[in-house]
């Protein structure tokens, strides 16, 4: 199920009823959520509503129930265990198993095409991706290391599986872990005092963001220039770039903008996710504000496990590189997605080669430096994030190349797609990165002070101008197919 | 902007209670204002879904009320200053205009502003006059004069119209700015997009030489036939389909035009196997009905030696390559890279024909 839906209008309404009427009595709660987040997932696939129909409808719901049953019997595995090595083996298997479905799911078709003389035995299958699969493991993974580590012990596996299935999370996150969902369980919301100016002004932005910039965007120029890029001008193809990136900022921030925003009415906390990344001015300063989630998980479970910067110089190279390349790994099974990830990878590791070469141990120092030093930075930044999203969207390699190509000797054609509303979209999609914090606050401040029937009534305005805005149809969220 | 989150300071938290209001008020009057746009919605679902009955009806009695409020007005304002006119009344399979020997100058009816409507009526868009002259003399398309070229269609267009676009281009001597796809519809349902408008407008705007176009992939639904809707597989669905295809082949020879038909790859569900084949013999018989037309049979293209549906197939670099996407339908890079080479094939003998030494 989509959130900007009539399904999920429909959908919503139920649940956020039902959910405060059964506040009171907790494990009746979990369960109602549970079933809501299992009906929510089943939309996302084609079938028989029929529980016991063989069809996909119900299919990947169940491997959802197999990885939180299995992922708990582990958990408790880990916190029996009488010594280190039984506690080591149970973490091992934990870890391999999901790693081990992630892989089959995600990656049985590519390491099949492009490693055929190690893997050419593999029977050749169409493994279908389901839908959130990379999101439930990686927070199923949190929860088992987070055990091992003695960060959290197991919970009750009806806790463990509202967690891990809960809906405004489930199919495009934020990653949310073990140790920022479960306690939530443990205390029951006033339902006198819900954030809801706050939940309010997250789910219009985020609306706005997909239904109306993001799919702008995409139609109005980027899925042209990267689906033929030698049919367009080298302007055609420098604004299709950036008319991507911020296509793909509108399209994956919005969504999780609604996800917090509806979390937030059911009385539940989510991490931020992004913070207003193009602002950045260093590519790790980039990375402290996109995909918060992934990039806290990726730094706590991969590249301090792989020894961080404890290790020496070089090997802390090393380790931001693999880590990058991972983190484009998994978004999806494709070289072009480990080209994106060894950019970021490599820039991060220059970065701080230079820092260090100047004998600049701050993690920060561009943020902080003089308007040029920033503003230099923040071109620099913009320019190798733009670069990288090239080889992240384009659906091959070749075509990436192509559209590299174009800025190079694409000059002097006319260049009918750049229009003046397409520079003014741009150009306020990255103004308003810049929009003070207090501005925001203070314009949700005045909404919240309004009587109940006028915040009604600004909102149906908001809704309505989305809709007219948006063009027909609900474009699938780019983050779905990861 | 900037997204916050736990910034707990300045604001006023406010009740389970309230929140339902805010949502009642929010809900009614968003849906009065989109009124239109809902009743459209509820019009496109499939017709044998069994809530698109209860829906339109609903939908329809909203507009009524919206519009008797005069809340419809603002929608219309909206779409106006963005240059989106009303929807048309479409017949039941959209029609074409007449030729161009008896077209009609009058433009077509339309409906009263923002209100939409159900197909049920007969006609409807005319051509608009042309300016220039018929093309009926075929020239050799040079780099000077290049073959202008129009693709069109439904979801599958897109991956394999633009690797037929991109070869087109790199010839020099034909000229196609874009790929006209959109998602989710075909000639099923011109309540829900209609086909033969958005061509009479195409053909109209661009004057194309060559046309190819591919539809099918939605079209295996029910149509309204007199009102009552009909389902694949039935005479009645069949000859409707039938007439809806040749007309649109017709009307897209007009002015001399050449037209590649492109058909639908085998699907991996069984139900829709046999649709999809009802619907590929239709484009195969209403080819063979006319000259100017070409098929391009996608059918045996990605079937498996033993003639069945097969994911993997061996590309053309004797490599072993997934070609279709996880619905067991739609094409995967690899699928499209293929289909749009055998259909760039088709596009060159037409250019040899017409006489290009490319």
């Amino acid at each position: 199920m989509l959130f900007p839906t009539i399904q999920f209008g429909i959908f919503f309404p139920i649940v956020f009823i039902g959910s405060w009427l059964l506040r009171p009595q907790p494990q009746r709660w979990k369960l109602f959520m549970i079933a809501a987040s299992y009906v929510f997932y089943a939309f996302a696939f084609k079938g028989s509503w029929l529980p016991w129909d063989t069809g996909n409808r119900w299919k990947y719901p169940a491997l959802l129930l197999l990885v939180t049953v299995i992922n708990q019997v582990f958990v408790v595995g880990i916190f029996k265990a009488r010594n280190d090595v039984t506690r080591k083996i149970w973490a091992t298997v934990a870890v391999t198993s999901d790693l081990g479905v992630l892989a089959y799911f995600k990656y049985y078709n590519f390491g099949r095409d492009n490693f055929g003389p190690l893997l050419s035995w593999l029977p050749k299958r169409q493994v279908i991706l389901p839908v959130a699969i990379s999101f439930f493991i990686f927070q199923a993974l949190s929860y088992v290391i987070d055990a091992y580590r003695g960060k959290v012990k197991p919970t009750q596996l009806i806790d463990f599986a509202t967690y891990l299935c809960f809906f405004p999370h489930l199919v495009a996150g934020p990653i949310v872990r073990a140790t920022e969902f479960l306690p939530q369980l443990r205390v029951r919301p006033d339902p006198r005092f819900i954030d809801a100016s706050h939940a309010f002004r997250l789910i219009v932005a985020g609306m706005f963001k997909k239904v109306v910039i993001s799919a702008y965007l995409s139609h109005s120029i980027a899925d042209q220039v990267f689906t033929n890029p030698k049919g367009h001008s080298g302007l055609e193809a420098l604004f299709g770039i950036y008319a991507y990136a911020l296509q793909i900022y509108a399209d994956f921030s919005g969504y999780t903008d609604i996800a917090i925003g509806i979390a937030l009415l059911l009385g539940v906390r989510f991490p931020r996710n992004f913070d207003s990344p193009y602002t950045a001015t260093s590519l790790q300063d980039f990375w402290r504000r996109w995909h918060m989630s992934l990039s806290r998980w990726l730094r706590d479970y991969l590249y301090i496990p792989l020894g961080g910067s404890r290790k020496g110089t070089a090997r802390t190279y090393v380790n931001l590189a693999l880590t990058m390349l991972i983190g484009g790994l998994w978004h999806g099974a494709a070289w072009r997605f480990v080209i994106w990830g060894g950019i970021h990878g490599l820039g991060l590791a220059v970065e701080r080669f230079m820092n260090e070469a100047r004998g600049i141990t701050d993690d920060a120092p561009i943020e902080r430096g003089l308007v040029p030093k920033r503003l230099v930075g923040w071109i620099v930044t913009f320019h190798i994030v733009c670069f990288a999203w090239v080889f992240f969207r384009a659906e091959k390699l070749s075509l990436a190349y192509d559209v590299l190509g174009r800025l190079v000797s694409g000059w002097g054609s006319p260049s009918p797609l750049v229009t003046p509303l397409l520079g003014a979209v741009l150009a306020i999609m990255i103004f308003s990165q810049f929009v003070p914090e207090g501005f925001m606050k203070m314009v949700q401040f005045r909404f919240s002070t309004m009587p109940v029937v006028f915040q009604g009534l600004t909102l149906a305005i908001c809704f309505f101008f989305i809709d007219r805005l948006a063009p027909i149809g609900v474009q699938p969220f780019i983050y779905f197919q990861f | 902007m900037s997204e916050t989150h736990g910034d707990a300071d300045r604001r006023r938290p406010i009740s389970a209670g309230s929140v339902v209001k805010i949502g009642v008020i929010l809900y009614v009057l968003a849906a009065l204002l989109n009124s239109s746009n809902l009743e459209q919605m509820a019009i496109r679902l499939p017709l044998s879904s069994p809530t698109r009955g209860p829906a339109v009806s609903l939908t329809k009695a909203l507009h009524k009320v919206s519009n008797t409020l005069r809340l419809t007005e603002p929608g219309v304002r909206v779409d106006a200053y963005r240059g989106i006119t009303p929807p048309t009344t479409a017949g039941e399979g959209g029609a074409f205009g007449p030729a161009p020997s008896s077209v009609a100058p009058d433009s077509p009816p339309v409906t009263e502003p923002g209100a939409p409507v159900e197909s049920v009526d007969t006609t409807v868009p005319a051509e608009p006059a042309s300016t220039t002259p018929p093309e009926t003399a075929v020239r050799a398309p040079t780099a000077a004069d290049p073959a202008r070229l129009y693709i069109g269609g439904d979801s599958l267009v897109q991956g394999w119209g633009s690797v037929l676009q991109r070869l087109a281009v790199a010839t020099r001597v034909v000229d196609s700015r874009s790929v006209d796809y959109k998602p989710a519809t075909g000639l099923s349902r011109p309540d829900s997009y209609d086909w033969p408008s958005r061509l009479v407008q195409q053909m109209s705007a661009l004057r194309p030489q060559i046309v190819i176009v591919g539809f099918g992939g939605n079209d295996a639904q029910g149509l309204l036939i007199g009102g009552r809707p009909f389902q694949p597989g039935s005479p009645e669905w069949s000859a409707e389909y039938a007439s809806r295809v040749g007309a649109t082949m017709d009307y897209l020879l007009r002015d001399g035009r050449k037209v590649i038909w492109v058909g639908t790859p085998m699907p991996n569900d069984p139900t829709d196997f046999v649709r999809q084949n009802i619907i590929n013999q239709i484009y195969r018989d209403e080819t063979a009905k006319r000259a100017g037309v070409t098929f391009v049979d996608t059918w045996t293209l990605f079937e498996s030696p033993d003639h069945t549906y097969a994911a993997y197939l061996i590309d053309d670099d004797g490599q072993a390559k997934l070609m279709r996407q996880t619905d067991g339908f739609h094409l995967s890079v690899p699928g499209a890279e293929r289909l749009g080479r055998y259909v760039f094939a088709e596009l060159q003998k037409e250019l040899e024909a017409r006489g290009s030494k490319n």
